[in-house]
């Protein structure tokens, strides 16, 4: 029963944190990065926290895109067909900033809590 | 495992990750990602692995992408956490400008129809056939947008009763 609650609680937490951790990678590569490698990334530099079923990240950045906060442009693949190449948009550099300020302020709030 | 039977084995995947779904551009874009994605994992997998059997190197990419229900569910999630869109209220000026404008441009037609056919066709009989073609169209864009909104709403309904029934 605990077991399920903590289950839960973790879901809902990382949803909200994979956004945040997508537009951070995103960020990084000014460039743009693909999603197969963000998928790499985000198992790679989060050592498993943040790694998840590699489908679910496409839901994600269609929602990202269609809100403006990411954009993509198409390119050649090593594989062989086209794909999409993300990058942030200048609004996705201010929701990010704002993103950041808020988990911040989050963290340092329940600290306190913990005093 | 041929090349063949590779795609084949990817286009199940991706059929049955499809029925999940609702119908709609959206989807086949997402599932254009997808099928490129599990191209890449599998080309990265034979680079790594170049003895293994390509068949169990598909395997393990489907597996690390998740079933079909689990992405069902994220898009499930990513639409419904979606802020509805605001409807559209009664717009009659532009409506009635619209057709000020219909009418303008019938009158005009059919007056230089008229008059380049030296009256061989009659101007309200212009008017008349002209007026037919732009209540038509009117018609079958109202119908459209109809049909639009239905099947909007539906894909909607039938996300929240898959999110329901879980």
């Amino acid at each position: 029963m605990t077991s399920n609650f903590e289950d839960t609680w973790k879901v809902e937490i990382r949803r909200g944190l994979l956004q945040y951790a997508v537009l951070a990678i995103v960020r990084q590569h000014e460039e743009g990065i693909h999603g197969y490698g963000i998928v790499k990334e985000l198992e790679e530099r989060t050592n498993g926290l943040l790694e998840i079923k590699e489908g679910t990240l496409y839901p994600i950045l269609h929602r990202l895109t269609k809100e403006r906060i990411l954009d993509f442009r198409t390119e050649k693949s090593e594989a062989g067909p086209k794909r999409k190449v993300y990058v942030l948009t200048g609004e996705g550099d201010r929701v990010l900033r704002v993103l950041k300020a808020n988990l911040q302020l989050y963290i340092e709030k329940l600290e306190e809590l913990e005093k | 495992m041929s090349d063949d039977q590779t795609k084949k084995e990817i286009e199940q995947y991706i059929n049955r990750l499809r029925k999940k779904l609702p119908e709609s551009f959206e989807t086949e874009d997402l599932l254009d990602d997808l099928r490129i994605h599990i191209i890449e994992a599998l080309a990265e997998k034979q680079v790594k692995c170049p003895t293994k059997d390509v068949k169990i190197l598909l395997i393990e990419v489907i597996e690390n992408l998740g079933t079909p229900e689990e992405i069902a569910e994220e898009f499930g999630q990513v639409k419904i956490s979606e802020p509805k869109s605001e409807k559209r209220p009664f717009q009659g000026h532009s409506l009635i400008i619209r057709l000020l404008a219909a009418i303008i441009v019938v009158v005009l037609a059919s007056w230089i129809v008229s008059i380049v056919t030296e009256g061989a066709v009659d101007f309200l009989f212009a008017v008349v056939v002209l007026m037919i073609f732009v209540l038509a169209e009117w018609s079958i864009r109202a119908w459209q947008m109809g049909e639009y909104q239905r099947i909007d709403s539906e894909t909607k309904d039938k996300r929240y009763s898959y999110r329901r029934s879980e």
